[in-house]
């Protein structure tokens, strides 16, 4: 664990510079098209307002708020969701996040359009759909599948959900254009698996493009740059008069890295913010 | 305390004071506490209508009790059942069947029966105890605690009149040299019917699983493509119109015609009579049995409602579980035991094996996902439970229980019929697993890493192969959305390599469709540690980071070792000799020396392996004293060194396909052992393989039934088999022989029996020395021969037919080769050219031309062909058929441009065209530069005079 600590230090020493940052960055996302995103806010029957509880299963399933977010308590190896319908428009992308924690029930976030269904496959297989699809957490591919991936790929690309920590799940879609959609159901809940619960916060459903507004703090810089991390460059400006950039950042699926490079040559790397 | 007393004491204490066992039997219908059992010892039990009779049983090494619950009343009794066992040792660690628990804080409990092995052990460094459920206990729950150092076994059973309910549990000590392990191993050395396939199963049982993805069309394609696959056996997913009327063609027979699918191609469905479907489905098993054993897919809790409907007390509703889009909606959940159907569906499992070349059934979704509270659960009167407002009900899980029962009393041509159950990703129960003779986890380890080790225990040494293909992008701990279309190979091979270390760590093998993602040479390996058969005990002390396993005994072990680290790893490695058997052992390392010390019956050696690699180690017993052992492989010969050694014995197979001594004496302190390919065949004399090349048309000679026609149907159809793949797909390697063009296979070469064989012309003889006794057969290897018996005669032949059936795969796997390494490049459908459309003209023999002509400037003018899968090859050559039809200036060349890995070029090698008027052959070849790592081939036209021309009609590319 001090190895890891030590690990984090290290890493953040090289990503931020010392003393005061020569950037400042604020990133401004779309509007959250989803009411009462955290849950918090219940109605009179103490349930959450602007959502409703689909319960497909007709099954015994419980609700709780004391540990952050709703909690659904699950019987086992039964199916319902909390709802809620957004308008959307076509050839848009749009971006679905959510926190999520389980444990033993498998957590699932369901998007179906009523108006059109693309025929793609809902679970990721060639073609995806980008009109009815799931985004899955299992307990069972959580902290221990972690542990054995992370020596085989890039433990920045894995995560899993588990019962104590929060776990960002992200998809974008493109609602396919002249089909007449207007609106797409998102539903958070559970997909069958043991008895057990799911536990969902902080759902966000917006377009995905995003503003990142940045200031540079020194006249000392001769460019900006921002790649991903697989290299991709979103954004480049040579030193001008100006210190203020707006720069719009087309999806919320990659971390970007904002590099800055001084006068003098050295350069200094910036995690974007990506929440 | 000294160990070995302290085992003695424990042993007394099982034997003799049995008085710490406990069992509570609590009414759950008046939550009233029937009879506690202080002390639990042989006697019968007796509260109003409910009797108890305990008996003392022994299994192997493991004592315990066989309670049977009998109740004379008119309804059912609900029984809430708990032992107890409280130890008289300080335990340290607890193991609930799934996970190992430091016991700091308690209760400890795991409430799942569940991917769970059916035990619980506590234990410290010298002395453990185990508590656990002898594996004919059919049961729907299990609860299991330590706390107050003891452990608890809790269940909820349902008992009536005429289902008296037994359950035994085994108590017993055990050292814990390797903890919880060493309380399984006496569990399957009790048990060991339970752990292994049924015996005279079909043994390619124990290979690689997988679909055939093929069509009534092309049945004898699909032999080759599973040889390419290294396909073992086919779960023939569906091969019926109806659920539950598995023999389709028997007595549920509805209508006229009806649908049977994969008939033209592998995406049609077309409707057709009783003859017809029963020779799709005759024809399915016999030409798939030909290299893969054929078992036939049922899913025996989904039922059509046209035979589900006559019999409501097996009926829970509608079932979500279709297996064809044909019994969408009209499936019905059932469970079959208890109810007359299951007798009806038994007779169509019986006509199955009678008419069909079936090795037995494969179970899809054999796991529980549901339970039934159907009248006819209650009939059957197995593995009942209820919950807690005590509706009474039984697992799903339980339901493939009895078929695999019956079907285990089936035999076909003496052939044992088998069962392999698909236990999901999850929620699979170890008692269903009992009952199986071969496991399908339906995905890679890391979809559920913390089932892969039970499900391994419970299997014990039956076959488990992992399903799916990689990538998994079912794994949703991975997040793909991060992750671009360009790094999806380098995240998919990083799953094979997950995969292939699990496989090699249980001893497992992957689906056919990650034949490939894990190398074939691979998977002979994994085939092998299968058989030998999975040891839960490592016996390896100190291996650090490393993943082991241990497969089979005595001088027939193997250990595995595996470094899942990105980085190099070093560790010392001390192997229990006793645990392998009696006497001393070394090991023989596939590659390079190993140098080893053995002390007081350990055999110690450091070992490093780089980041994402493996060793194999075989075992060789050692007669004598020896202190030091030293194996060294170099080519085809071990040499086997050290002090004090008289004779050693090892396995007579190594991994990498030849064969050896099985055993010999030392001279002067060393043994040197020569290898030798398991097939006598020499696949790099052309001789024998231009037997099967593009100008020859042998006649066929071999026996007109068994393994050695089978083998001659393949010969016969293996060059239509070429074209229809590379028409197909480009390549001669393709795992989907179904949407080749069916219409292309056929018998290009005629098969006749030996009496009939031909004086004149080419011919293959296919067959045992007992089909050609005139003629002198080659060595006696392990997998037959391939010999030139004169330059007209080619024999593949073998001792036995099995022999005979290897050398043609043998001889096959080579002719694929050199057709792999021969590109034919095709003119008529271009792909991989640089080069534009018209640079294809129609030609006067119906075929096309390449042409290149120059531009109204005299520029260079060129088109390339790219070299696909260089892979090894360091030499290319080339021949091609090349016509100037106008060339007056300037300078055409032919020839292989070499790249580096920058896509720089390195260098041209051209050839000169001269002009002529009449076609010529130009060949060459070229050593490729050691910075070369892709090449082109080029026409290149410099200067060319306006309204120049050439033509290229052929171009055939070769590696070497």
């Amino acid at each position: 664990m001090i190895m890891k600590w030590l690990a984090s230090m290290i890493l953040l020493a090289i990503m931020l510079p010392l003393g005061a940052a020569n950037i400042s960055m604020e990133r401004i996302f779309a509007p959250n098209l989803l009411k009462n995103a955290d849950f918090s806010i219940k109605n009179t029957q103490g349930m959450p307002q602007h959502w409703y509880f689909d319960n497909c299963s007709k099954a015994a399933f419980t609700f709780r708020s004391d540990i952050g977010g709703i909690v659904i308590e699950s019987p086992g190896q039964k199916y319902g969701y909390f709802l809620q319908r957004v308008q959307v428009q076509e050839g848009v992308r749009y971006c679905i996040r959510a926190k999520i924690r389980a444990y033993r029930t498998f957590a699932n976030i369901w998007l179906s359009c009523p108006e059109y269904n693309d025929g793609g496959s809902p679970f990721g297989h060639y073609p995806v759909s980008q009109t009815t699809f799931f985004i899955r957490a299992y307990p069972h591919q959580g902290r221990s599948a972690k542990a054995i991936l992370d020596k085989f790929i890039d433990p920045d690309l894995v995560s899993g959900v588990n019962a104590d920590t929060w776990t960002t799940y992200t998809r974008e879609f493109t609602p396919p254009t002249g089909k007449g959609i207007k609106t797409y159901a998102i539903r958070c809940g559970c997909f069958g698996g043991y008895k057990g619960w799911v536990n969902y916060t902080d759902v966000y459903f917006g377009q995905a493009a995003s503003n990142l507004q940045i200031t540079v703090n020194t006249n000392n810089w001769s460019s900006i740059v921002i790649k991903d991390k697989n290299g991709q460059e979103y954004f480049r400006q040579n030193k001008t008069d100006r210190q203020n950039f707006t720069v719009t950042l087309p999806t919320q699926s990659v971390d970007y890295i904002l590099t800055l490079t001084l006068s003098d040559g050295k350069t200094e790397n910036y995690e974007v913010p990506n929440e | 305390m000294n160990k070995f007393y302290t085992i003695l004491l424990l042993l007394l204490y099982s034997v003799v004071l049995r008085a710490q066992s406990f069992l509570t039997i609590t009414d759950a219908q008046n939550n009233k506490e029937l009879f506690p059992i202080q002390s639990v010892a042989d006697g019968t039990w007796q509260n109003g209508s409910l009797s108890v009779k305990i008996e003392a049983v022994k299994y192997g090494s493991l004592s315990g009790w066989k309670f049977t619950f009998s109740d004379s009343g008119s309804s059912h009794r609900l029984l809430k059942i708990k032992f107890r066992e409280t130890l008289i040792f300080q335990a340290s660690m607890f193991w609930d069947g799934n996970t190992e628990h430091q016991i700091t804080d308690t209760p400890i409990c795991r409430d799942l029966l569940l991917e769970t092995f059916p035990m619980a052990a506590a234990y410290n460094n010298e002395t453990g105890w185990a508590v656990s459920l002898s594996p004919d206990s059919e049961l729907s729950t299990l609860y299991r605690q330590y706390s107050d150092s003891a452990i608890d076994l809790d269940t909820r059973i349902v008992v009536d009149k005429d289902h008296p309910q037994t359950i035994t549990v085994l108590s017993a000590p055990f050292t814990p040299d390797f903890g919880w392990r060493n309380a399984v191993d006496a569990y399957y050395r009790a048990f060991p019917r339970y752990f292994s396939p049924i015996e005279n199963i079909d043994p390619r049982i124990y290979g690689v699983g997988g679909d055939h993805c093929s069509s009534h069309m092309t049945r004898l394609f699909q032999t080759h493509s599973a040889r390419q696959y290294g396909m073992d056996w086919e779960w023939t997913y569906a091969p019926w119109y109806e659920s539950g009327n598995w023999y389709a063609v028997g007595a549920g027979w509805q209508g006229d015609t009806n649908p049977v699918r994969r008939y033209k191609d592998v995406r049609d469905t077309s409707w057709v009579t009783r003859d017809i479907f029963d020779a799709f489905v005759r024809d399915e098993m016999r030409y798939g049995n030909i290299n893969t054993a054929m078992f036939f897919y049922i899913l025996v809790r989904d039922i059509h409602q046209n035979l589900a409907n006559n019999y409501p007390e097996a009926v829970q509703g509608t079932s979500g579980l279709p297996s064809i889009p044909t019994n969408r909606g009209k499936t019905k959940s059932v469970f079959a035991p208890g109810s007359p159907i299951f007798d009806y569906l038994k007779e169509q499992l019986r006509l199955i094996v009678e008419n069909y070349e079936v090795s037995g059934f494969a179970f899809d979704m054999a796991n529980s996902t549901s339970v039934f509270n159907t009248p006819s659960q209650l009939a059957y009167g197995r593995g009942r439970t209820f919950d807690d407002n005590n509706n009474i009900y039984t697992s799903d899980t339980i339901v493939p229980i009895p078929f695999a029962e019956y079907i285990h009393t089936l035999t076909r041509n003496g052939k044992a019929m088998g069962c392999i159950f698909n236990m999901a990703l999850s929620e699979f129960s170890p008692f269903t697993v009992f009952h199986a003779d071969a496991i399908m986890m339906e995905g890679s380890p890391e979809l559920n890493i913390d089932m892969v080790l039970p499900l391994r225990l419970s299997a014990g040494k039956k076959p488990i192969v992992f399903w799916g293909v990689v990538p998994y992008t079912a794994n949703t701990a991975i997040k793909w959305y991060r992750i671009p279309a360009s790094q999806r190979a380098a995240i998919a091979a990083a799953q094979a390599k997950l995969l292939h270390f699990k496989c090699l760590e249980i001893g497992a093998v992957p689906k056919s469709w990650n034949v490939g993602a894990i190398p074939i040479g691979e998977i002979e390996i994994l085939r092998t540690i299968q058989r030998a058969g999975y040891q839960v005990i490592p016996a390896v002390k100190d291996a650090g980071k490393f993943w082991v396993g241990r497969f089979g005994e005595g001088e027939q072990t193997i250990i595995t070792i595996s470094n899942p680290e990105r980085t190099a790893t070093t560790a010392t490695l001390r192997v229990i000799n006793h645990y392998l058997g009696d006497g001393v052992y070394g090991f023989i390392p596939e590659n390079g020396s190993l140098e080893q010390k053995i002390i007081n019956g350990e055999t110690i050696f450091t070992i490093t392996l780089e980041p994402h690699t493996y060793a194999v180690l075989r075992a060789v017993k050692l007669s004598g004293n020896p202190e030091n052992f030293t194996a060294s492989r170099n080519g085809n010969q071990v040499t086997l060194s050290g002090n004090n050694i008289t004779t050693f014995a090892c396995r007579k197979e190594d991994m990498r396909g030849f064969f050896g001594p099985a055993s010999g004496c030392f001279t002067n302190g060393q043994a040197v052992l020569t290898y030798l390919p398991i097939c006598d065949f020499d696949s790099s004399n052309p001789v024998l393989t231009e037997f099967m090349d593009d100008t020859n048309t042998p006649v066929v000679v071999a026996p007109q039934s068994g393994k050695a026609y089978d083998a001659a149907l393949m010969m016969s159809v293996y060059r239509p088999f070429v074209a229809a793949s590379i028409k197909r797909f480009g390549t001669l390697r393709n795992r989907e022989p179904g949407f080749m063009d069916g219409s292309m296979q056929r018998l290009e070469l005629i098969i006749v029996s030996p009496d009939q064989m031909p004086a004149q012309g080419k011919k293959i003889l296919i067959g045992t020395i007992s089909n050609f006794p005139d003629l002198t057969p080659g060595a006696n290897h392990p997998a037959g021969f391939v010999k030139l018996v004169d330059n007209n005669t080619l024999w593949i032949g073998g001792r036995n037919e099995n022999e005979v059936f290897q050398a043609a795969m043998t001889y096959f796997d080579a002719l694929d080769k050199i057709r792999n390494n021969t590109d034919n490049v095709n003119f008529i459908h271009p792909v991989g050219w640089g080069a534009r459309s018209e640079n294809f003209i129609n030609a006067p023999d119906g075929g096309k031309y390449l042409q290149i002509t120059d531009g109204p400037n005299n520029q260079w003018r060129y088109v390339w062909y790219g070299i696909k899968d260089l892979g090894t090859c360091r030499t290319l050559s080339f021949t091609t058929e090349v016509k100037t039809v106008n060339l007056t200036d300037g300078r055409f060349d032919v020839g292989f441009y070499e790249f580096d890995a920058n896509g720089k070029t390195v260098r041209f090698t051209p050839v000169q065209i001269q002009p002529g008027t009449d076609w010529q052959t130009y060949s060459g070849s070229i050593t490729l530069h050691p910075r070369t790592v892709s090449v082109k081939f080029y026409f290149l036209g410099r200067n060319m005079g306006k309204d120049n021309k050439v033509w290229i009609r052929s171009l055939v590319i070769r590696k070497h």
